[in-house]
C-alpha cells in the first residue's frame, strides 16, 4: 500500500521544496512512515527547509553510486516519529543518476516506507524525468499566476506522456484579498484550465517564510493557516474527505471549487 | 486503365516515369510501349531522361526485354533506368473507396484527440483534426483541414494548411486563441472579442480576412458565398 508521491511544478518558486517538507511532515504527524527525497541534485533545499543540513554525511548519488548503503543515508528527523530524509549531492549535477536507477530507489523505498515523497526540481529536464520515473502519483504545485499555470499545464502533458495518471493539484500562495479585488486568477479559473483534481489550497502566509527559514516545517505547528492547509492536503493523500480551509472569502467557495472542468482523465 | 491506354507515360523532376498496365499481357503492353515510343518521336527528340518504370511486377526476363527496346531505339536519349520495382502496387479492393474518396477530395482522413492539448503539445496531420477538449495555451494544432473543437481554443490552431482543401474552417465551443490561422493567413485574436460562449463558433476566411462567427445557417452560407465555387 506504499506510494511514491512526486511534488512537481514546473516553474520555479511556487513552492514545491516547502509543499513537499511540510506535506511530509504532516503525514509523519498522521503515524505514517515517510520518507522525504531531494531529487534536486546540485541544488538541495529540502534539507536546509527540514533543519536537518547538519546531519548529512551520505546523499542520493553515493546511495546509487554504491559508496553507501540506503540506511547510512537516510537521515531521521528526531523530532517527528517516523521521518527520514534523504539528501540530494550538492556537488554533482543531474546527471549523476539515470531514471532506471531513481525507479530502483523508490522501489526499495517503497518496501520499508509508506510514503515516499520525492521533491523534484524545476524544469522538465533530466532532473524531472528522474524524479517522476518512479513515481505513483504527482501533486502539482502552482501558484495562481499566468506563467506558473502555464509551466503546470505543460508538467500535466509530460507526466501524462510518461504514464503517471493519478495527479492531483496544489493552488499555493493565494492571496484571497487579491482575488476578491479580481486582481488574481481565482481558484476555479486554474482548475478549469489545468482539468485537475484540487487537492489543497494554501494561502499565503508570512508564517510559512519564518518556519522555513528556521527549519521548521509549518505543518508541524498548529496555529498557521498554511500549516492547516498543509495538513489537510496530507489527509486528503491519506484518503480522508477534509472540508476545504475557509480563507475568508464568499460561502459559496466550495461550491465552485468542486466545479472541476469535466476533461479530466 | 481503358484498353487503347496500356503505357502511359508521365513526365517528373527525375525524369519520365513509364506506367505499364497490370492486367493485360506483357506482349500487348510491349507493342504499345513500342509504338507509343514512335509517336513522342518529335516529343522527346535529343531530350537526355531517367527512366522508371511502373505499374506491374516485371519478371527478370520482361526487365531485361524491356532495356533491349531502350538500347535499340534513337527516339530518347536514355541516362539512367531506374531499379524495377519487385512489389506490384496492389490495392484492396476494400479499401478502394477510399482512394477515390482521397483523390476526388470528396473526403479526407480525420485524426481524433481524446483529451486536452496541454501547452508544449502539438498535432500536425494532413487531414482533419478533432479534439474533445480544450486546446490550452502553448497548445498548438496544425491541420492540413478542418478543425473542430469540443472545447475551448485558447492556444493556436492553424487549419487549411493543404491548399487542396478550399473552404477550411475551425469550430469550437469558445474562441480566445493566442492565434488562429486558416490557410495562408494568419490573426492574432482581438482581446475584445475572447470570451467563451456556449455556443459553437466558426473561424473562417474571405479576402484574407479571418472571420469567426456563431455557427448555424447564416455564417455557413457566408463562408460559402465567395467567388471560389470548388466544394467545400
Amino acid at each position: 500500500m506504499s506510494e511514491v508521491i512526486v511534488i512537481t511544478s514546473g516553474k520555479g518558486g511556487v513552492g514545491k521544496t516547502t509543499t513537499s517538507a511540510n506535506v511530509g511532515t504532516a503525514l509523519a504527524l498522521q503515524g505514517k512512515s515517510v520518507v522525504l527525497v531531494d531529487a534536486d541534485i546540485g541544488l538541495r533545499n529540502l534539507d536546509v527547509v527540514m533543519g536537518l543540513e547538519n546531519r548529512i554525511v551520505y546523499d542520493l548519488v553515493d546511495v546509487v553510486e554504491g559508496r553507501c548503503r540506503l540506511k547510512q543515508a537516510l537521515i531521521k528527523d528526531k523530532r517527528f516519529e517516523g521521518l527520514f530524509l534523504l539528501p540530494a549531492a550538492q556537488t554533482r549535477d543531474k546527471n549523476a543518476v539515470s531514471p532506471e536507477q531513481m525507479r530502483k530507489l523508490c522501489e526499495t523505498l517503497k518496501e520499508e516506507y509508506d510514503y515516499v515523497i520525492l521533491d523534484c526540481p524545476a524544469g522538465i529536464e533530466q532532473g524531472f524525468q528522474n524524479a517522476i520515473a518512479g513515481a505513483d502519483r504527482a501533486l502539482i504545485v502552482t501558484t495562481p499566476e499566468v506563467s506558473a499555470v502555464r509551466d503546470a499545464d505543460r508538467i500535466i502533458g509530460l507526466l501524462e506522456a510518461h504514464g503517471v495518471s493519478n495527479m492531483q493539484l496544489i493552488i499555493n500562495r493565494v492571496r484571497m484579498q487579491m482575488v476578491k479585488r479580481g486582481d488574481m486568477m481565482a481558484m476555479d479559473d486554474v482548475v478549469e484550465i489545468l482539468a485537475v483534481d484540487l487537492i489543497g489550497v494554501v494561502p499565503d502566509d508570512e508564517q510559512v517564510v519564518v518556519t522555513t527559514n528556521k527549519g521548521e516545517p509549518a505543518s508541524a505547528q498548529g496555529n498557521s493557516l498554511a500549516g492547516k492547509a498543509f495538513k489537510n492536503i496530507a489527509s486528503r493523500v491519506l484518503g480522508q474527505d477534509i472540508p476545504f480551509l475557509d480563507l475568508n472569502t464568499n460561502s459559496n467557495f466550495m461550491g465552485r471549487i468542486k466545479r472541476v472542468f469535466g476533461f479530466g482523465n | 486503365m481503358g484498353e487503347g491506354n496500356l503505357v502511359v507515360f508521365k513526365g517528373t523532376v527525375d525524369g519520365i516515369v513509364v506506367i505499364l498496365d497490370e492486367k493485360a499481357s506483357f506482349e500487348e503492353v510491349i507493342s504499345y510501349f513500342k509504338q507509343k515510343l514512335n509517336e513522342s518521336k518529335t516529343f522527346f527528340k535529343g531530350s537526355k531522361v531517367g527512366i522508371r518504370f511502373k505499374g506491374r511486377l516485371l519478371s527478370a526476363q520482361e526487365q531485361e526485354e524491356l532495356i533491349d527496346i531502350l538500347k535499340k531505339q534513337n527516339i530518347i536519349n536514355v541516362s539512367f533506368v531506374h531499379p524495377f520495382e519487385n512489389e506490384p502496387i496492389l490495392y484492396d479492393e476494400k479499401m478502394l473507396w477510399v482512394k477515390n474518396e482521397l483523390d476526388t477530395m470528396n473526403g479526407s482522413l480525420t485524426h481524433f484527440y481524446y483529451g486536452i492539448i496541454r501547452s508544449g503539445m502539438e498535432i500536425e496531420y494532413p487531414g482533419n483534426v478533432i479534439v474533445f477538449g480544450d486546446i490550452n495555451p502553448g497548445g498548438v494544432i496544425k491541420a492540413g483541414g478542418n478543425v473542430i473543437v469540443f472545447g475551448v481554443i485558447k492556444g493556436k490552431v492553424h487549419s487549411g494548411l493543404d491548399a487542396n482543401f478550399k473552404k477550411p474552417f475551425i469550430i469550437s465551443r469558445g474562441m480566445a486563441p493566442i492565434q488562429i490561422g486558416i490557410k495562408n493567413v494568419i490573426a492574432p485574436c482581438p482581446k475584445e472579442e475572447k470570451g467563451i460562449s456556449e455556443e459553437l463558433q466558426i473561424a473562417y476566411l474571405i479576402d484574407e480576412q479571418v472571420y469567426v462567427d456563431v455557427l448555424d445557417t447564416k455564417s455557413i452560407s457566408h463562408m460559402l458565398s465567395t467567388n471560389d465555387k470548388q466544394g467545400v
